[in-house]
């Protein structure tokens, strides 16, 4: 739209001072101060209308370019935090090497039966990495962290169910914290 | 083992979940699958139910391989057995009888 004003008002400006020039050559030297008067004007919206567009193709650059900044960041934080597990520190890459929290592994280890284990700590984990590349290490240590415990109160459940009473306890807590 | 056999809802799943992934049925695809069916469990709920249903013997288990990823730990793949096979067919038939009940109804006679 903006263009579309641009391109009339320099044609109207031209035809303007067409005429202008025109006119005084035809009255030689006479002089129409409502003519100039006009003329004046036309320039003056014509530049208006050339600012006009220049500050909106600026921005549409800049915002192109903010953009591209934008996913440029997103790749580097990507490439440095999750997929190769690096960390830009000081002008250097840093390799930096996300591990699950230990001591939820430890409290995994503790609780889980020893036929289990490997598989669900080995299964935690691949999720754990992939929400790494995914979320990034924040979001998949708070996913890890809330699954451990969820995981161990069933498997202890699972352990003192001869108990009883105590397994109806126990199974009640779990409902309410691992539906 | 009598294959009308009471299982429970997330058994059943779990069982329909081996079922369709077939050769890939092991800890992280099963978890995957019943989170996309809105059964948010945790890994530690899903291995106390498939322990449950290894013991029934409706699916078995083979040790597969290790990878980096899981920090060196060899996955646990699921097997779906005849049993389990047909325990999940006779589930799925009464659940259809059930929602077909109305039509084979009778008027109450005295």
């Amino acid at each position: 739209m903006d263009y579309l004003n641009l391109f009339i008002s320099v044609i109207s400006g031209g035809v303007v001072i067409i005429y202008i020039r025109n006119t005084l050559k035809r009255r030689s030297g006479d002089i129409d101060v409502d003519l100039l008067e006009k003329a004046t004007i036309s320039v003056s919206y014509t530049v208006r209308e050339l600012a006009t567009a220049i500050r909106y193709t600026i921005s549409i650059i800049v915002e192109a370019m903010i953009s591209v900044i934008k996913d440029l960041i997103d790749i580097q934080v990507n490439i440095f935090e999750g997929i190769t597990n690096h960390r830009w520190e000081k002008n250097c890459v840093i390799e930096v090497r996300h591990d699950p929290p230990k001591r939820m592994q430890l409290l995994l280890r503790f609780a889980l039966k020893p036929k289990d284990q490997a598989a669900i700590l080995g299964d935690m984990e691949e999720i754990f990495h992939s929400m790494v590349v995914r979320y990034g290490y924040k979001t998949a240590r708070r996913w890890y962290v809330w699954h451990a415990l969820r995981s161990s109160v069933s498997q202890l459940v699972e352990k003192v169910a001869k108990w009883g009473v105590v397994a109806y306890i126990g199974e009640t807590i779990r409902r309410i914290i691992a539906p | 083992m009598s294959e009308n056999k009471y299982i429970g809802g997330l058994e059943e799943m779990t069982l329909l979940a081996v079922q369709s992934l077939g050769k890939d049925a092991y800890g992280v695809s099963i978890h995957q699958a019943l989170n996309e069916a809105k059964r948010k469990i945790s890994i530690g709920s899903l291995y106390v139910t498939l322990g449950r249903l290894e013991e029934k013997g409706y699916v078995r288990t083979i040790r597969g391989e290790a990878t980096e990823m899981r920090g060196g730990r060899a996955k646990k793949y699921f097997e779906l057995t005849g049993q389990g096979a047909r325990v999940l067919t006779a589930a799925q038939e009464a659940r259809f009888l059930v929602m077909n009940a109305h039509e084979g109804l009778q008027p109450w006679t005295t």
